[in-house]
């Protein structure tokens, strides 16, 4: 494993709704990190609380991240756990990871959050494959067993973005 | 056939999605408005003009106040200026919990 700020690429980045010196970025990896192994190509999520000087590993194989504070949850004073975050992920994939999400949905990317930076985690929604999420809402697509149509699920920051129940699209 | 949704604006504890008409190419979708848990939805307007982004923006110095571009076949197309009534916004956000 590589640290980002020796080199590695950021592809996505996102501050944190609340503590300024807080971000997430993802990177993919690169064959030249596989020196003793064969090459796997994913998507690695780190952390930083020091606005990008050191960068911590969360977890790999990572389709979609997000904060889990809501600055509308701090303001009605509704406690989230600043260190929360959302992620969807493949637990079980051990090979590439697929680039092209929008061409197919996957039964085996799950939606997990966790408080510790996935020291823990806990599953919160099975085939849940992208996240929207806004300072009030969050959006989950869950893949159908077909994987070209989703189930989307929706929270509020009054769960704390946990309480996901099933949208009645129109 | 896909169907797209665009998510338009979350500020106002309830959700404007955007959805586009279905048969493709067509430059409309309807905007439809939900209950404060953003999980059912009432229809809002139709036709509303979707070129590269939809014809739809939250007027930020007023709570609650929206404006969109809708096709009138009648009436040619023009601006039409969409007020909510507060009162029935107050509605959809007492129904939460």
């Amino acid at each position: 494993m590589k640290a980002l700020n020796s080199g590695k690429r950021i592809q996505e980045f996102l501050f944190h709704p609340t503590q300024r010196t807080w971000a997430l970025a993802a990177s993919w990896t690169t064959c030249a990190e596989f020196q003793d192994e064969p090459c796997r190509i994913y998507k690695e999520l780190y952390y930083t609380k020091d606005v990008g000087e050191n960068w911590t590993y969360i977890t790999n194989y990572v389709f979609d991240f997000e904060w889990g504070q809501s600055n509308v949850a701090v303001e009605n004073g509704f406690h989230i756990p600043d260190e929360r975050v959302w992620v969807t992920r493949d637990a079980t994939n051990k090979k590439h990871q697929n680039t092209s999400r929008k061409l197919s949905w996957s039964l085996d990317i799950d939606l997990y959050y966790s408080d510790d930076f996935f020291e823990t985690n806990t599953m919160a929604l099975a085939q849940g494959n992208t996240i929207i999420k806004t300072p009030q809402y969050m959006f989950v697509s869950c893949s159908k067993e077909d994987m070209i149509r989703v189930n989307v699920f929706s929270a509020t920051w009054r769960s704390g973005f946990t309480n996901l129940k099933k949208v009645r699209l129109p | 056939m896909t169907t797209t949704f665009t998510l338009m604006d979350t500020s106002e504890d309830q959700v404007f999605l955007f959805l586009e008409n279905k048969g493709s190419n067509t430059p409309f979708g309807s905007v439809y408005i939900s209950d404060s848990n953003g999980r059912s939805f009432a229809l809002s307007l139709e036709n509303v003009i979707k070129g590269s982004a939809v014809d739809f923006e939250r007027v930020t110095s007023l709570d609650g106040t929206f404006i969109a571009n809708k096709y009138s076949p009648s009436l040619m197309t023009r601006m039409n200026r969409n007020a909510y009534d507060h009162n029935l916004i107050d509605d959809w956000t007492d129904d939460d919990g």
